[in-house]
């Protein structure tokens, strides 16, 4: 091998080892972030998946915000969909900090749902760690080095064209690992490269605001403001009747299209100047802009109307919405978190690779546990920690006071229990821990079914697709980290 | 929506074992004997034209923008499926 | 043996070669545009955003790549401050 790729392969196997750590864990977080809703809906079990009628939950939203927030400057009002059945209310002064609630579909009687963060939590521990603002510098240049990983990966494993569609499993253990990580590395090439540019794009205004500083003097979300019309007035101090939503959200259907619309935003909804905007959900485009349009509250008429955007604008957020997947259906969900899960398997493999030769090389000092329990701990660990993030979900008392916050709390003991175990049990860790996860993946249908207060649609879907993913598991317990004692 | 998807699925799959046979090696591996001179060109011909025409129900069912997006998603989908597939016969 | 060998002080300055170098070339690049392109500032904004994670790549395999360490770190300051200059003079 020449200079410059003996560089880039030290760049690509110690780099690509240390910041898999962080990278596996975002990649799976990632994956599960798609299915935000779904998880959401499982985590509260209260909530029944029902058939709802968008305009009677308008209705009914109505009607409890004129109980609970009568004299409120703002409402919203967040419509059931396929994938998050039940009514989100919110009301207060500020657009920002609402009191929010959760309202039946069908009754809209108020839900008693126990406190979690969710799948939101997943989202949060993709984007930024749970760390706000650090956490976007750090999983941004995270990224950044997942693009560079990526390409020195091409140019050092120069064999990917000549070894295409080329797996050796019971060719020696190496070749086997090597396989994989170039196989699934390959395969996936063009969804690694979109999802990790995407996504440092979107950090990019968090680390990166050198337009931000040229162009509006440092002020966040100027540019946003400059491309958003917003469609605003002062309230004038008079009473005024507002027409029912349902006959709002009428009209706005007949605006931006049949059951298009997700969400409802009405402002100073007792006064004569009240406005009802309605916003357009993003289904079924890759930008992920919501067009909007906005009524006068008492007569109905149309005050404004946004659906076409400053075209930079629209291809940013097309990167955006590549990114976020909102669009497609359940075909692309599925395909984006499951290549995910390859991407994080992908990193796995090559991380198993650089340990097992390093181990031969160096033998198992102390320096080599750690970097192994590092590795464990952040693939099957971080796997650990997810399931035990769900278990407590189901296990913890439902009035307990900060709920949410043990849940999360869960999620970080279990992973440091996973690490102080791959630290005491070395590379059979690695097994063990793999069939604890599948195990434990595989029960959360009995766990459902226990605590889960009767059957729903999309908590079964969940069970499902956790059994399979369990049995996976347990498949590659066996059979990668299985008959191979230490090394 | 379903069977667009399956369509599309499963002319990738049948495009990508076509890429592969293209390979002197997988196409050995196969039919037990070396390809004759030539055959691979036609094999790796037949297999990019599948790919191709796989766009035709993505885009049928997704418009063209997500459609490619939903086509190249499913690319990988057929190359883990392919290399599964001659790994076993291994 | 000293605290710091030479090889840990060569990939130390390649580290903050990536870091720094990638920074600075970034908020330069973006300055000079911002300064240079005649559209409206939010065309501007938004093009920049899509072009963000470019220059922060290029110079982390670059420093990686060029033998000496000194240079990883030299040379993409001095691109950062003449691209800045540029700007500065658009």
């Amino acid at each position: 091998m020449n200079a410059l790729g003996k560089a880039l392969l030290g760049l690509h196997a110690w780099g690509g080892m240390v910041f898999s750590w962080l990278l596996v864990p975002i990649f799976i977080a990632g994956s599960l972030a798609v299915f935000e809703p779904e998880i959401s809906h499982w985590m509260r079990p209260e909530v029944k998946f029902a058939d709802f009628s968008q305009s009677t939950a308008a209705m009914l939203g109505e009607a409890r915000l004129r109980q609970v927030g009568a004299e409120s400057a703002v409402w919203r009002l967040r419509l059931p969909t396929e994938r998050a059945p039940s009514i989100g209310i919110g009301w207060g002064e500020n657009p920002r900090a609402l009191q929010e609630e959760t309202l039946e579909a069908v009754s809209g009687q108020p839900l008693q749902v126990r406190a979690t963060r969710g799948g939101h939590f997943f989202t949060d521990l993709h984007a930024e760690l749970l760390l706000e603002a650090p956490g976007k510098w750090i999983v941004g240049a995270v990224g950044i080095f997942m693009l560079a990983a990526l390409v020195s990966g091409v140019l050092i494993h120069h064999r990917i064209l000549r070894d295409f569609f080329t797996l050796r499993p019971r060719a020696n253990r190496r070749r086997a690992w090597l396989d994989v990580h170039n196989l699934v590395g390959v395969a996936t090439l063009p969804f690694l490269l979109m999802i990790t540019y995407t996504g440092v794009v979107i950090l990019a205004e968090a680390f990166m605001p050198a337009a931000t500083y040229a162009l509006y003097d440092g002020k966040p979300r100027a540019n946003r403001a400059e491309v958003l019309k917003t469609f605003e007035r002062k309230a004038s101090g008079e009473a005024g009747q507002l027409l029912p939503l349902a006959e709002h959200l009428a009209a706005a259907e007949r605006e931006l299209g049949a059951g298009t619309i997700s969400n409802l935003l009405i402002r100073h909804p007792a006064d004569r100047n009240g406005l009802v905007q309605a916003y357009r959900h993003v289904n079924d485009r890759l930008s992920a802009v919501a067009d909007h349009v906005t009524f006068d509250a008492v007569s109905g008429e149309v005050f404004g109307k946004q659906v076409d955007w400053n075209p930079m604008a629209y291809a940013y957020r097309a990167q955006v919405g590549l990114h976020v997947v909102h669009f497609g259906g359940s075909a692309l969900r599925w395909l984006y978190f499951i290549s995910g899960l390859l991407g994080a398997a992908m990193m796995a493999a090559g991380t198993v690779l650089f340990l097992r030769k390093r181990r031969q090389r160096h033998g198992a000092g102390r320096s080599q546990r750690w970097l192994e329990a590092f590795g464990i701990a952040s693939v099957s660990g971080g796997l650990l920690a997810c399931l035990g993030y769900f278990w407590s979900n189901r296990l913890l008392p439902v009035a307990l006071d900060g709920r949410a916050g043990y849940e999360v709390v869960a999620f970080f003991t279990v992973w440091a229990a996973a690490l102080a175990h791959a630290g005491w049990r070395g590379w059979a860790a690695w097994r063990e821990q793999f069939m604890l996860a599948g195990l434990l993946a595989v029960l959360i249908l009995p766990l459902d079914q226990f605590t889960g207060g009767g059957p729903d649609v999309m908590r079964q879907g969940f069970d499902l697709t956790a059994v399979l993913l369990g049995g996976l598991l347990l498949l590659i317990g066996w059979r990668f980290f299985g008959g191979e004692a230490e090394r | 929506m379903t069977l667009l998807f399956i369509v599309a699925l499963l002319l990738i799959v049948a495009g990508m074992a076509g890429l592969a046979l293209g390979m002197a090696r997988h196409f050995q591996a196969v039919f037990r004997h070396p390809p004759a001179a030539g055959v691979l060109h036609w094999w790796r011909g037949a297999g990019w034209l599948l790919l191709g025409l796989a766009l035709l129900p993505c885009v049928a069912g997704w418009g063209v923008a997500i459609g490619i997006v939903l086509w190249s998603g499913l690319l990988a989908a057929g190359v883990i499926a392919v290399a599964l597939y001659l790994a076993r016969d291994r | 043996m000293p605290f710091l060998s030479a090889d840990k002080a060569h990939l130390c300055l390649r580290i903050l070669a990536a870091a720094l170098g990638g920074y600075a070339l970034c908020w330069a690049i973006f300055y000079l545009l911002c300064s240079w392109l005649p559209y409206e500032k939010a065309t501007v904004w938004y093009l920049t955003g899509q072009l963000a994670p470019l220059p922060f790549v290029g110079v982390l395999l670059w420093a990686f790549i060029i033998p000496s360490p000194g240079r990883a770190l030299g040379w993409p300051l001095l691109w950062a401050a003449a691209i800045a200059l540029f700007g500065w003079l658009a």
